[in-house]
């Protein structure tokens, strides 16, 4: 029996310092707060064991009882310093701080109130037994205070993390029973007792339960973060399967969360813009600050519970490669983003292309249709037609020419201006001088009241603005009502606006955002009478951005229209 | 030939005035037609046809206002029951005016060397030459 308990005692001395080693080593190598307390725990029970160990049984009684004092002392920090490890994750109330405190002074101090401790079967001096059960206290409810918390704590965190903490909890309980199977027992005699036994196993199995719990080996850990692992091969599935950055991060975060075993995450992009959140963040002001991963340009941020930065470091590890892997998909999703955008817009440019020409198709073969229909009428029928009906059909004919002419012209400068072939052969024009040219050739000097000051000049091809002009002014005559004006100015963004403006009833709200697209008409009778070609404001504005410059409406006041252009100055 | 003494009723919807004109002057040399009202969008066209039971509809499919002259068709086919309608349009649009019931016939407008035979064709007159 007692040499059963000697080998007890030398494997207990084995384990404890081996524990106080590793939780040392742990701390000078990573430190913390929390690694500290962890190191100063084991240091204390290693302390005690070795000195216990070779203590001198005999020697000054004086020497020999104070250095027995001093060991029960400092053993009496074990369950202190345990409990201030786990206070560092989440502080306890303050009474249970105030209580812990107390405990400790009375356990560590009581010792020194007594003459000497007695040895097994010495008598007892007054008032020792209610020490002992002080003691028993102490250990017993800071010890038990601890495995409590841990084991509740470790609900719903991550397997690691869980399993970490409660082998953790199984240790403190451990010692807990120690003191309690040490207090109940009778006392022992000079064999040893099967409560003694008992009390020295379970003291040695503590020991793995809290090396597990504070440094578990790779291979446990392996085995322990399997459904972690499991969690990122899904995600890894997921996320090669997203198409949009909103997909990637809807995948990732229900994973992320599990893995990590918070209740809120949220992916931003690289400009901080969420892409996607999962559950809603805290708003308790003492909650710990989140976990921030970087992925790629963009940013992870993730509960983080008080337990995280202990013990999750593997699950941040797992984070990380997710992260990577995020990354990679996000800048895939990107991509084929950009990739459907474009085939989307080239559709839409197919689209376009073909109601243009078929527009284009009708709107040419109309003329051509009345120009041979009328010239077939005359040819057929010239000597039974009267002068007056001749008249008419040349009339048609020769106006349906000049409208073949002027949409011909529109097309072929609408293809120019789309394949980049304008060729514009910009320099500084004054714009009085090119509205005054304009209007002299239109002999409506007296309709338009201009104001442009004289130095007023805008970069562009001179042909390009007298075209645009034209344009504007025909518009104004056709679509609009007098008193008409044209203004010019240097504006505050470096270019110069000029400004064609008329009191008419202005364009329809309904037809102001198509009144730049080609073959845009207002279909109300009024503007169908005046046919155009329906491609003049297009081209004046292809003419205008392509010399840096843009053409836009604007309602006149306070009626009527003003048609925009601006022009690099 | 009691054909000759019959005059059919026709109604032309254009909103181009010189094609109304062509129609017209086409449509002349049969002295059996008859071109009785003319529109330039849906709504006029619809009344007319009401108003005047015509034998025959020429219709544009791009005429003035938000309807078409496709979307017309039954609308005026409805106004009157009687009345031929020919899609007359410079669209290549055969197939959709295959596919409304409403309309008779299509002729694209630089086939209007056929548009007088095939007016006689659908008032199922004989041909004058």
């Amino acid at each position: 029996m007692n040499s059963l308990r000697d080998a007890l005692a030398v494997a207990q001395l084995v384990v404890f310092v081996a524990l106080a080693a590793v939780a040392v080593f742990r701390w000078r190598q990573r430190g913390g707060v929390t690694r500290a307390w962890l190191a100063a725990t084991f240091t204390t029970l290693a302390l005690v064991v070795v000195a216990a160990r070779w203590l001198p049984a005999t020697g000054h009684a004086g020497t020999v009882d104070l250095e027995r004092k001093v060991l029960v002392a400092v053993l009496l920090l074990f369950p202190y310093f345990l409990y201030r490890f786990a206070a560092t994750f989440r502080p306890p109330p303050r009474w249970v701080e105030i209580g812990a405190g107390a405990l400790t002074v009375a356990a560590c101090g009581g010792v020194f109130l007594f003459d000497k401790i007695p040895t097994a079967g010495e008598k007892q001096p007054p008032g020792f037994l209610a020490y002992v059960y002080v003691i028993a206290a102490q250990w017993a409810l800071l010890t038990g205070h601890v495995a409590f918390r841990l084991w509740r704590a470790g609900r719903g965190q991550p397997t690691v993390t869980r399993r970490r903490m409660r082998t953790l909890s199984l240790g403190s309980a451990g010692m807990a029973i120690i003191i309690l199977v040490g207090v109940a027992a009778p006392s022992p005699g000079t064999d040893a007792t099967v409560a003694s036994l008992v009390t020295a196993f379970i003291a040695l199995a503590t020991g793995p339960l809290f090396l597990l719990g504070f440094s578990p080996p790779r291979l446990v850990l392996a085995a322990w973060r399997r459904p972690e692992e499991l969690e990122l091969r899904t995600a890894e599935t997921g996320l090669m399967a997203a198409m949009t950055p909103i997909e990637v991060a809807e995948v990732l975060l229900p994973h992320v969360a599990r893995v990590m075993g918070a209740r809120w995450a949220i992916l931003a992009d690289g400009n901080g813009k969420p892409l996607a959140a999962y559950g809603s963040p805290s708003r308790d002001p003492k909650a710990p600050p989140p976990l921030e991963i970087h992925v790629g340009r963009g940013r992870l941020t993730i509960e983080a519970g008080p337990y995280a930065p202990y013990f999750g470091r593997e699950e941040v590890q797992i984070l990380e490669q997710l992260a990577r892997l995020t990354d990679v998909a996000l800048q895939r999703s990107v991509l084929s983003e950009r990739e459907r955008q474009l085939a989307a817009e080239l559709q839409q440019a197919n689209e376009a292309m073909r109601e243009f020409v078929a527009i284009a198709s009708h709107d040419l073969r109309t003329p051509i249709t009345l120009v041979s229909g009328f010239s077939q009428m005359l040819l057929s029928n010239y000597t039974t037609l009267d002068d007056a009906s001749k008249l008419e059909n040349l009339e048609a004919i020769h106006r349906q020419g000049l409208h073949l002419a002027r949409l011909v012209d529109d097309l072929l400068t609408v293809s120019r201006i789309d394949a980049g072939a304008l060729a514009p052969d910009p320099g500084a024009v004054k714009v009085a001088d090119a509205v005054d040219e304009v209007l002299g050739e239109l002999d409506l000097r007296d309709r338009f009241a201009v104001d442009i000051p004289p130095d007023v000049c805008a970069i562009v091809d001179r042909d390009h603005l007298t075209r645009v002009l034209r344009n504007y002014i025909a518009n104004a005559l056709n679509y609009g009502g007098p008193p008409f004006a044209i203004q010019a100015a240097e504006e505050p963004d470096g270019t110069t606006a000029i400004r064609v403006r008329d009191s008419g009833p202005g364009v329809p709200v309904a037809f102001q955002d198509r009144l730049f697209q080609r073959f845009a008409r207002d279909d109300s009778a009024r503007a169908r009478d005046k046919r155009g070609t329906g491609l003049g404001l297009s081209i004046v504005r292809g003419l205008a951005r392509a010399a840096g410059g843009d053409a836009w409406y604007e309602p006149n006041h306070p009626k009527g229209a003003c048609f925009a252009v601006r022009f690099p100055r | 030939m009691t054909e000759t003494e019959t005059v059919k009723v026709l109604v032309i919807v254009e909103d181009e005035p010189d094609m109304r004109m062509l129609i017209k002057t086409v449509l002349a040399s049969d002295p059996r037609l008859e071109v009785m009202g003319e529109a330039t969008n849906a709504d006029d066209a619809i009344r007319l046809a009401g108003e005047l039971g015509p034998g025959l509809v020429i219709l544009d499919h791009s005429i003035e206002g938000p309807v078409t002259g496709l979307q017309a068709a039954p609308a005026i086919r409805a106004a009157a029951p009687m009345a031929k309608i020919l899609l007359f349009t410079a669209y290549d649009m055969a197939a959709e005016a295959r596919r409304e019931p409403a309309v008779d016939a299509f002729l694209r407008k630089d086939d209007i060397g056929k548009l007088l035979r095939t007016v006689q064709s659908l008032l199922e007159l004989t041909s004058t030459g």
